[in-house]
């Protein structure tokens, strides 16, 4: 029941080819764009200095680290404007059958349990293609970058082991744009309003990120007051992943926190769609 | 007996509007069941309820058998609520495949209801570009995709051609009679409603007025007229029931089940009959004397 409704979801997001190319294409070809820019810039900047002798162009010939492009193209996914663009695709997927008033075609075919879940779980989807076309493009981008600049081509940096690193990223990304998700699912449900999923949880997110910045400076432990009152935020949790993977990140966290973030991650996540259900099941439907 | 839809006490009220009253209803399987009712009489809020878009504030509804909403009833209905609309990127046979994986359906026979609502040319096109009748018809087959036992249909007729009007109201007796499928349709169109349905009930503000079939119904005020020669002679064995209609032509009013006798005796007593009529007894003059209404909308 819920893998028909599943199917239905991906039928009509993947047919709808505006909202697929603003979600999912935009960002990456944008950091495409961006990697060619830059390429170019850099490849002027160096053809000037090895004509005038300079040491510095060979610093430019350094050789692209291609799988550690992908790390950070993924990582970038916590930028609101990056935020934003996934958020295109939960507002069509979330809020369209408020907007088209199409419930009534689809909520006598399968439970409204299913139906949501289903929606949620579309929208999981495209955050998997989203992040995987986002780390396709920081990879596109570093090609472009070493061919123009003439630096050579690596796999992964000889630091660190960049595959485990890369699967960390990308998971905790994932769910971060979930709790994000599950956010605008409780939006849509409540507002019936694809800008209020679209815009509600990236700005929450924006003060979130905000607040945890302000408030970290100086803090050496992310467990101590006035810190450990905001491992609430799904940011901090996010945050603190991120560090647990990688220590250098964000030197006031420790690995031991880790297994709480997560934790409590997994639980916004769980809660908020808890809710959005919960809400769905009694709204009526008079206009969608 | 058993019941395709059944409502007990029903009121639902948005504010201080009640939209229904206390409606008790039992529409009964088989055959095409319409309901009739002024604008904010409640039929699109009753169908609201049955299929569980809507929450009732009191009462119980049930469809065939079970609880309204409940998931196992509603995979057995197909309904068309009021406008049909569409997500405008899906061409027509996107939208059925979409509607029919949603309904766990495994095997539609897609092609087959497109043709038989006559939308085999514009299956490929994308439904924005739809006429409101094309929806209708488009609407009428994601309903039909499922083989449903019982369909609800909400003003299926409307922002049709009359050409499109003729072939829905085929198709309606064609699935009733052929195909055993209840159907339960609400409309403005008395004359549309009189043509195919088998009974009707009437609501007004929230509430059930009347009930019967359509040919009870009808009967009321109905009065046979007789253009027959002589017309003294026609008078004298009506008596009082008979009224000349002009010099040539009588009104009898009597029973339809007393028609027969009647025509044998006036036969009997060298009457020369031409022709021999029905007239009045429409469902318009019953919606109207039941709703106060001065027009059907």
């Amino acid at each position: 029941m819920l893998a028909d409704a599943f199917a239905a979801e991906r039928l009509r997001f993947f047919k709808a080819r505006g909202t697929v190319f603003w979600s999912l294409a935009f960002v990456p070809l944008v950091s495409i764009a961006i990697g060619l820019v830059q390429g170019l810039f850099m490849r002027h900047l160096l053809g000037k200095a090895a004509a005038e002798g300079n040491p510095a162009a060979m610093l430019g010939r350094a050789p692209v680290a291609l799988l550690n492009q992908a790390v950070e193209a993924v990582s970038g996914s916590n930028f609101f404007i990056v935020q934003l663009f996934f958020l295109i695709a939960a507002s069509a997927i979330l809020a369209g059958d408020y907007r088209w008033e199409t419930w009534r075609f689809l909520t006598p075919r399968n439970t409204r349990a299913n139906l949501l879940l289903a929606k949620l779980a579309t929208f999981g989807l495209v955050t998997v293609t989203g992040l995987g076309l986002l780390a396709v493009g920081g990879i596109v981008s570093g090609l472009l970058s070493a061919v123009l600049t003439g630096g050579g081509v690596v796999w992964a940096a000889a630091e660190g082991n960049t595959n485990a690193q890369l699967a960390g990223i990308f998971c905790i990304a994932f769910l971060e744009m979930m709790a994000l998700g599950a956010l605008a699912t409780v939006i849509a449900v409540a507002t019936r309003a694809g800008l209020a999923a679209l815009l509600v949880p990236v700005g929450l997110w924006v003060v979130q990120g905000f607040v945890v910045s302000q408030l970290q400076k100086g803090f050496d432990n992310p467990l101590e007051p006035p810190l450990r009152y905001l491992l609430g935020f799904p940011v901090l949790q996010a945050d603190l992943l991120k560090a647990a993977l990688s220590p250098s990140r964000m030197g006031f966290a420790t690995a031991i926190d880790w297994p709480v973030a997560l934790a409590a991650l997994l639980a916004w996540i769980a809660g908020l769609t808890a809710l959005a259900v919960w809400l769905f099941q009694r709204q009526d439907l008079t206009r969608e | 007996m058993s019941f395709a839809l059944e409502a007990a006490g029903v009121s639902k009220a948005y504010g201080t509007v009640k939209a229904l009253d206390g409606l008790t209803l039992n529409i009964p399987r088989g055959g095409i069941f319409g309901i009739l009712g002024p604008n904010g009489a409640g039929k699109s809020t009753l169908f609201r309820i049955v299929l569980g878009l809507v929450r009732p504030t009191t009462g119980e509804t049930r469809l065939l058998g079970e609880k309204a909403g409940d998931i196992k009833a509603l995979r057995r209905i197909g309904a068309v609520i009021e406008t049909p609309r569409f997500l405008p990127w899906l061409t027509g046979r996107e939208t059925l495949r979409m509607l029919a994986l949603a309904s766990g359906e495994k095997a539609p026979d897609i092609d087959g209801w497109l043709t038989r609502v006559a939308l085999t040319e514009a299956a490929d096109r994308k439904v924005g570009g739809y006429s409101v009748g094309m929806k209708q018809r488009l609407a009428l087959a994601a309903a039909l995709l499922t083989r449903p036992e019982l369909l609800i249909l909400d003003e299926p007729t409307s922002g049709m051609d009359p050409a499109g009007i003729l072939e829905m109201r085929a198709l309606m007796r064609e699935l009733a009679d052929r195909d055993g499928v209840t159907i339960i349709l609400a409309s403005h169109q008395l004359d549309e409603v009189q043509r195919v349905c088998d009974a009707v009930a009437i609501l007004d503000r929230g509430k059930l007025v009347a009930e019967g079939r359509v040919d009870s119904l009808t009967a009321v005020g109905e009065r046979l007229r007789l253009l027959a020669s002589p017309t003294a002679r026609v008078l004298e064995i009506l008596g009082d029931r008979g009224v000349a209609d002009g010099p040539d032509a009588v009104f009898a009013a009597l029973p339809r089940a007393e028609a027969p006798a009647l025509i044998a005796a006036l036969v009997k007593a060298k009457v020369e009959i031409t022709e021999a009529r029905w007239i009045g007894g429409d469902l318009e003059k019953v919606f109207l004397s039941h709703t106060g209404e001065t027009d059907a909308g």
